[in-house]
């Protein structure tokens, strides 16, 4: 019984779970090596990322269990919320002996919290889908930026691939200071600092103003309902969107 | 922005039911559960930018806000204007795609045109792959309606009232026909080219995302009844994908109109859940109205209304009773169906299981057992289905439960 430690990324999680299920060791708790605060009185053991370990128990995971485990997996990891190792590691350890029935145990203690995590993940990258508002940049780039509470960056990248494949894109995630660009070509993910100042294309402002005027038309008067808009759409959200920006101010 | 204003009144706004793959060099593409951008003051979703052409109009319909004998600015967007906004928005993620609409210029045909004008820039121009939802104009010709269904995602011919009679009182410039004749076509195109898709993977796509329509509730007499039988047949034997209804809004005054101030918002919901209950839940329409109880009840909703009539129906136990039977439980919805049916394979569910699947256990448990076991009581039924909202609303209202069926009135008591 110990506590174990791994260097923070997704690989690194996968050989530290695929090293304990090889040893059959249950862990005390997992964490990043990098918040990892000296404890007097717990064992530490810290696992080198392995690509091959790692590898080895993605395979494992998509044939013995199923494909949906393996993007639940994904998901719980980019929730980042307090705990997500554990809940992987629950749940893998229970997934490998009961295959792709665990899928069908949502009430099971070592189903029900991964499960809670991947959900609320799912649930910001199909939001942000919709809310992510971009901006066309004087060099005739299409900027966004957004604040999200999960590191949704690789979820929501590729689905901006697909719809705007002919245009320059960057989706710029404050919080984590990092961005995802795309060239017509390739994808990636880089750190990225908040500018100080943007300088936007000449005719931003054109689209700008007809999206807010468009935004307060299309609302029927007679049935106005601000709470059933803020229950759909979140004020968190309001300071990066175009038609909410001046509210929120 | 006069002609997003006309336009609002359009109901629809579902961008789904497409999936194509964005290409290089092509711009957009469409997601099979479709996706919200934004969500307007009144609460409904923003997906499309849904937009008229022109509100210049050469019908004189009562309700409509762009008649001809309307003293209001008339105003006109070519179609490369339309295009050039659709494609700023879309580039900038404002929106899903297009919802293409208008008042009838010169004649049905000369607007079908400028539709057709307008979609092609968009496709072939710009070559872009997004969502785009065009109506059709009532008595527009059979070779217009099969052009357009190639450029669209969606086609919709908007019934508008539910009878022929008020039709002709309200809308005296479309017939019955002229409406459900490009219906009918369309349907059968739709059909068609689906069949044709499974041979020939190459062959066109026409009007994807299927057919929908719209009409406005409450501006004439009909009832409840007719309206959804009307419904029923849309989707049975038109094979639409949605029929929407619209709360009547005042926006003219005429004498043939109801003066009413408040549009009867609570009548469109009850409405869409009775549609809902055609479409998913496998009921008919006989089912949920009929002649001798014409309107659907105010308080309760059309599942929970038919349950408390059928209480000989239940309960019905959760490991084995069928996914069509668990449909019909209220407080378990299609989707808690599904996963009781997934689930229970692999475990015994018990009530917490439930509720964590999403299932509304205080409604559900006077209708289920669960491993034989049955939880409900009745004193606490009607209270249960009803919200303590309305339950204080009816009371401030003097309403004494009249519309309650006569089965749950020993449940009051605490019989049974």
């Amino acid at each position: 019984m110990a506590i174990y430690s791994y260097d923070g990324t997704f690989m690194g999680l996968m050989s530290l779970i695929g090293f304990l299920e090889d040893k059959q060791i249950n862990p005390v708790a997992i964490c990043d090596k990098n918040d990892l605060v000296t404890d007097l009185f717990e064992e530490q053991e810290d696992i080198k990322t392995d690509e091959k370990r790692a590898r080895e128990l993605i395979g494992r995971i998509v044939d013995h269990i199923c494909e949906p485990a393996f993007d639940r997996i994904v998901y719980g990891f980019l929730s980042q919320i307090n705990g997500f190792e554990m809940a992987i590691f629950n749940y893998l350890h229970l997934g490998l002996t009961a295959g792709e029935n665990v899928e069908r145990l949502a009430g099971d203690r070592r189903v029900a919290p991964l499960r809670r995590l991947s959900l609320r993940v799912g649930r910001e990258v199909h939001r942000l889908k919709g809310f992510v508002r971009f901006a066309q940049l004087a060099d005739g780039v299409y900027y966004a930026q957004i604040r999200p509470d999960h590191d949704v960056l690789p979820l929501l990248a590729p689905h901006f691939v697909q719809r705007f494949a002919d245009q320059h894109w960057v989706l710029h995630d404050l919080n984590r200071s990092r961005a995802a660009m795309y060239d017509t070509h390739q994808c990636e993910i880089v750190i990225l600092a908040a500018a100080d100042s943007l300088c936007f294309a000449e005719n931003e402002s054109h689209f700008r103003d007809s999206w807010r005027r468009y935004f307060q038309t299309i609302a029927i008067a007679e049935r106005k309902n601000r709470r059933l808009q803020q229950q759909f759409m979140p004020r968190r959200y309001w300071p990066y969107l175009t038609e909410m920006a001046e509210r929120v101010r | 922005m006069i002609l997003a204003d006309s336009a609002k009144y359009d109901v629809s706004c579902a961008s789904s039911g497409t999936f194509r793959q964005g290409r290089a060099n092509t711009l957009g593409n469409a997601t099979y559960s479709g996706i919200c951008h934004s969500f307007a003051a009144d609460g409904r979703c923003i997906s499309l930018l849904k937009i008229l052409m022109t509100n210049i109009c050469i019908y004189d319909c009562r309700y409509c806000i762009n008649r001809r004998s309307n003293d209001i600015r008339r105003t006109l967007f070519t179609p490369a204007e339309i295009a050039d906004l659709t494609i700023g928005f879309y580039r900038r993620n404002y929106i899903e795609g297009l919802f293409l609409s208008s008042g009838i210029v010169k004649s049905p045909n000369d607007t079908m045109e400028l539709f057709i004008h307008t979609l092609k820039l968009l496709r072939h121009r710009y070559r872009f792959n997004g969502y785009i939802h065009v109506k059709i104009i009532p008595g527009a010709s059979a070779e217009l309606v099969h052009q357009i269904g190639f450029l669209a995602d969606r086609l919709s011919v908007n019934i508008e009232l539910p009878s022929r009679q008020s039709l002709a009182k309200l809308a005296p410039d479309k017939t019955k026909e002229s409406i459900i004749v490009p219906m009918r076509q369309m349907a059968g195109e739709i059909e068609m080219y689906k069949m044709e898709k499974k041979k020939y993977r190459h062959s066109p796509n026409f009007s994807p995302s299927g057919q929908s329509t719209q009409m406005i509730i409450a501006a004439t007499p009909e009832s409840d009844y007719d309206i959804l039988r009307l419904s029923e047949h849309l989707y049975r034997k038109m094979n639409l994908k949605r029929v929407y209804y619209s709360a009547y809004v005042a926006v003219n005054h005429d004498a043939l109109l109801p003066a009413n101030p408040r549009p009867q918002l609570i009548r469109e919901h009850r409405l869409y859940q009775a549609d809902w209950l055609l479409r998913f839940y496998g009921y008919q329409s006989h089912e949920i109205v009929s002649e001798s109880h014409p309107q659907l009840s105010e308080n309760y909703d059309p599942k929970v209304n038919w349950a408390l009539h059928h209480l000989d129906f239940f309960p019905i136990e959760i490991h084995s009773a069928d996914y069509e039977d668990l449909l019909r439980v209220p407080g378990i919805g299609m989707r808690s169906a599904q996963k009781i049916v997934f689930h229970r394979r692999a475990a015994n569910l018990s009530r917490q299981d439930l509720r964590r699947l999403g299932i509304v256990y205080k409604r559900a448990q006077h209708f289920i057992t669960i491993n034989g076991r049955f939880e409900g009581g009745q004193s606490s039924l009607l209270h249960s289905l009803l919200s303590e909202r309305k339950i204080e609303r009816a009371r401030q209202l003097h309403f004494d439960f009249n519309d309650a069926p006569s089965a749950v009135q020993p449940s009051i008591t605490g019989e049974l």
